[in-house]
């Protein structure tokens, strides 16, 4: 059995383990993905991290429509829309949702988890600019999110605590990073779709795990020659790629694509960057998780993002760019109409700018406008 | 000059008109305003305002001059500043302070809505023409932020210097400044906060809020001083809160004066006399205050004779704010039997004082925003309406939605569920777009407004009210 297969057996039955958990005492502690919650907090409280990030339905987004206007960013509907199904055991588990308030979608999502009274929630506050207020305002937010964990979970946030759960996770962001950049090359086995289940899977599963499937993976790959692939080199970013939104990276695998880096609001701004472990363990991850992150699409100015794209195209030889935007996260709408020209001048490299609401009646016209992408590229 | 009768109609002086002639030849050439335009504002000046009253007519003309100023700006030698909608911590009328007679700084997307929107109706161009270049349409962005981009590539108002930006509240108002920033290359200052307090926290506020956005001004205002070349200095600070404070009492007083049943005005006239205070300079500042004062008497003679535009025990209502774009809307809902004596942006003016638990300007400024409740939460947003509900003994909610305002999304569903649940009282959500009447139907909404009129008729005959009405 190879790492995937055996991640996948992991996968379906962490459900059951998470209940056998939480019935022995332990908090589960849910939280809205994007990179800005620091899970070793939660590690460091004997709790377990779950990041919500489902999405890709349409039902979920139908259903929210009784919570929320429609003009808020797709998945953040759906967050409320999965909850309020039930059955899917990461919402139906959480003893406390923790929500890093960034900008107007988000924060309407938690208000409307918070009116609707949907289970506790935390919020704290990420500023929009990297100065020294903001990063002390962020480093406020995340120790009031330290008090808040050890109250639920009974157990305190010690500097040892905190120092052993930073290395855990700087040892799966560091194999993270290795695959990451193994893809530069042509030649390897895994594809993009592989690459991107990793990454939703460690918003799941136990660290420790994670770090055991990522290590035997990397020997998986080193041991494997494969013949180089052919195919344009796609470079994928946007808002989000939620879990069970696996249309694009389909389309452009399909399409004979190779997606071989995504920078979205999860994965590789979570794992682009170690934390410290020299100094004072929560000013290491404000450092971490607010100074130093890669910026989103919500920043002022948001040109750090856009700089570390074309690095990004750059470094990995990209022929294309798929901006993938959900509907209404304006941020990034906008910010689609000035990339395009801004990669093309810094790159000659064309982008692909689309947008989905989890609509089923979107993947006819997707696969037309991604297929045609790929064949331009190819010519 | 074809436009005199137009100009006169909205407050100015045969003498004002005849010594700016070369600034409003100049200004209707490059706004392509002519005759036939003169005409047809003239008409809707008449069929959509209250022309009886002197304070409107003169607040028209304000709004008139403002847009006057801002396309002559450049040629007349004056730096200019542009912020964005909504403004924050008062920095641009910090500014407009320190450059009296030579920094123009404004909201021009406001006036021009008003302007070209409102009075001229020629304002879908310039709307487009910033879907054309930055912000898509059927995307649910703002017209304000599209008038801007569109208005300055269609070359309707110049280029400016500076742009006062907000990284919080509006995520489109920033990314608009940055798109302009990144095409124009012109500088920006951007202002922060974090809005991330918790449900049921107003009218408390975090010390931690207060002060991250008081330093955000503070260091807002000396940053833009320094680009405009100018020394910041307290005093202006001083200049621009004693002429703002006279504007704020001055509508607190109308809000005061709408209490009466009836309530002796239609809204749609006092949006555009409340709105003065967010978009024009400085300079035209003092002419707001004079178009305030013309207007309170106005309004306390109609109370004493018992009149305004519906009869007495009309049911009332509040909103956000009517749509601006098109006065149709506001005389749709008065011709349903509904009266809208406050909306929730005038009535915010009660809740603008200043606090001395707070030390420096920038913290004050900073309270008084977030107390304000809009730019805090929308949990603040409904504390402020239930008070609005008790101030003016309203019958219902009728709440315009914005379609395209991010952080306004949630709040029709917010205060249909709390209103109701809580006080009782009927909410009806009218989904909308304040600044551009291309993306909602007329019809559609003049049936929800006929149907919510009756309802709320009906139970106002039956003696319900906002008090224990459950």
């Amino acid at each position: 059995m190879n790492a995937l297969e055996s991640l996948d057996i992991r996968l379906k039955n962490r459900a059951r383990e998470l209940d056998g958990l939480k019935a022995a005492g332990h908090k589960i502690i849910g939280y809205y993905p994007g990179g800005y919650v620091p899970e070793e907090i939660i590690l460091s409280c004997g709790a377990i991290p779950v990041g919500l990030h489902r999405g890709g339905e349409h039902e979920p987004v139908l259903i929210a429509g009784a919570y929320l206007p429609r003009w808020i960013d797709t998945f953040c509907r759906s967050q409320i829309g999965f909850k309020i199904l039930g059955g899917e055991p990461t919402y139906d588990l959480i003893d406390l949702f923790v929500v890093p308030v960034t900008d107007n979608n988000v924060r309407i999502m938690a208000d409307a988890w918070e009116l609707h009274h949907l289970g506790e929630i935390f919020k704290f506050g990420v500023p929009h600019r990297k100065t020294e207020r903001a990063f002390q305002y962020y480093l406020n937010g995340i120790k009031t999110l330290r008090e808040k964990i050890e109250n639920c979970s009974g157990q305190r946030a010690t500097e040892e605590n905190l120092d052993e759960a930073i290395a855990l996770c700087n040892r799966e962001r560091e194999l993270f990073r290795k695959i990451s950049l193994m893809r530069k090359s042509r030649s390897l086995s895994l594809t993009g779709k592989d690459f991107v289940r990793l990454l939703h899977a460690s918003l799941w599963v136990d660290k420790r795990v994670m770090v055991e499937t990522l290590e035997s993976l990397i020997r998986e790959i080193e041991s494997k020659e494969i013949q180089p692939r052919s195919g344009p080199r796609i470079l994928l970013t946007g808002s989000t790629l939620a879990y069970g939104d696996g249309k694009i990276i389909n389309l452009v695998e399909e399409a004979g694509g190779t997606a071989v880096i995504e920078h979205f609001a999860e994965g590789l701004r979570y794992y682009w960057d170690d934390v410290g472990l020299d100094g004072k363990p929560m000013e290491a991850l404000a450092e971490s998780y607010f100074q130093r992150r890669i910026t989103p699409a919500w920043f002022r100015p948001s040109r750090e993002m856009r700089d570390f794209l074309i690095k990004l195209a750059e470094e990995f030889s990209i022929d294309g760019v798929i901006w993938y935007s959900l509907m209404y996260r304006d941020s990034y709408t906008v910010q689609s109409t000035l990339f395009p020209k801004i990669l093309k001048d810094a790159t000659g490299l064309p982008t692909l700018v689309i947008e989905s609401d989890y609509d089923v009646g979107e993947v006819g016209p997707l696969r037309t406008r991604i297929e045609t992408f790929i064949e331009m590229i190819k010519g | 000059m074809y436009y005199a009768d137009l100009l006169k109609l909205c407050g100015w002086e045969e003498e004002q008109i005849a010594r700016e002639k070369p600034r409003l030849n100049e200004a209707f050439r490059i706004l392509g305003l002519g005759p036939d335009e003169m005409k047809i504002a003239e008409d809707r000046v008449k069929e959509g305002y209250d022309i009886d009253s002197m304070g409107v007519r003169k607040a028209l003309g304000v709004w008139i001059g403002g847009l006057v100023d801002v396309v002559l700006s450049k040629t007349e030698g004056k730096k200019i500043v542009y912020y964005s909608y909504p403004p924050l911590g008062g920095l641009g009328g910090r500014i407009s302070a320190m450059g009296k007679g030579e920094i123009l700084c404004v909201c021009p997307e406001f006036i021009i809505d008003i302007v070209l929107g409102a009075i001229f109706d020629t304002i879908d161009p310039i709307i487009e023409e910033g879907e054309d270049r930055a912000l898509p349409p059927g995307k649910a962005l703002c017209a304000l932020n599209k008038i801007r981009v569109g208005a300055i590539t269609k070359g309707i108002i110049p280029v400016p210097d500076l742009l006062l930006a907000s990284s919080y509240y509006c995520d489109q108002g920033g990314q608009t400044d940055e798109w302009l920033h990144e095409v124009y290359g012109v500088p920006w200052v951007v202002l922060d906060n974090v809005m991330d307090s918790v449900w049921d926290e107003f009218p408390n506020l975090t010390p931690e809020r207060v002060s991250y956005l008081a330093a955000e001004i503070e260091n807002g205002w000396i940053e833009a001083a320094e680009i405009l070349g100018r020394k910041p200095d307290e005093k202006h600070w001083g200049e621009y809160a004693g002429l703002y404070g006279r504007f704020v009492a001055g509508i607190a007083e109308i809000n005061s004066v709408m209490k009466a049943d009836p309530p002796p005005m239609s809204q749609s006239n006092l949006q555009l006399v409340r709105f003065l205070r967010n978009a024009t300079s400085y300079d035209r500042f003092p002419d707001a205050v004079e178009a305030i004062d013309t207007l309170i008497p106005e309004l306390a003679q109609r109370v004493k004779k018992g009149t305004g535009p519906l009869p007495k025990g009309s049911p009332r209502v509040t909103s956000f704010l009517i749509p601006q774009r098109d006065h149709i809307v506001a005389h749709l809902i008065e011709k349903a039997g509904i009266a809208i004596p406050v909306t929730f942006l005038s009535y915010d003016a009660y809740t603008g004082m200043l606090d001395s638990t707070y030390s420096t300007i920038a913290e004050k400024s900073a309270k008084t925003d977030l107390s304000r409740g809009l730019y805090h939460s929308t949990s603040a947003l409904l504390y402020w309406t239930k008070k609005a509900i008790e101030d003016f003994d309203l019958d219902g909610v009728l709440w315009s939605q914005p379609i395209h305002c991010r952080p306004m999304a949630s709040s029709g569903f917010v205060l249909k569920k709390a209103i109701e649940e809580e006080l009782g009282i009927p909410v009806l959500i009218l989904e909308v777009d304040w600044y551009d009447n291309r993306v909602f139907s007329g019809e559609s909404m003049k049936t929800k407004i006929e149907t919510f009129g009756y309802l709320l008729a009906l139970r106002k005959s039956k003696g319900g009210t906002n008090k224990g009405s459950k």
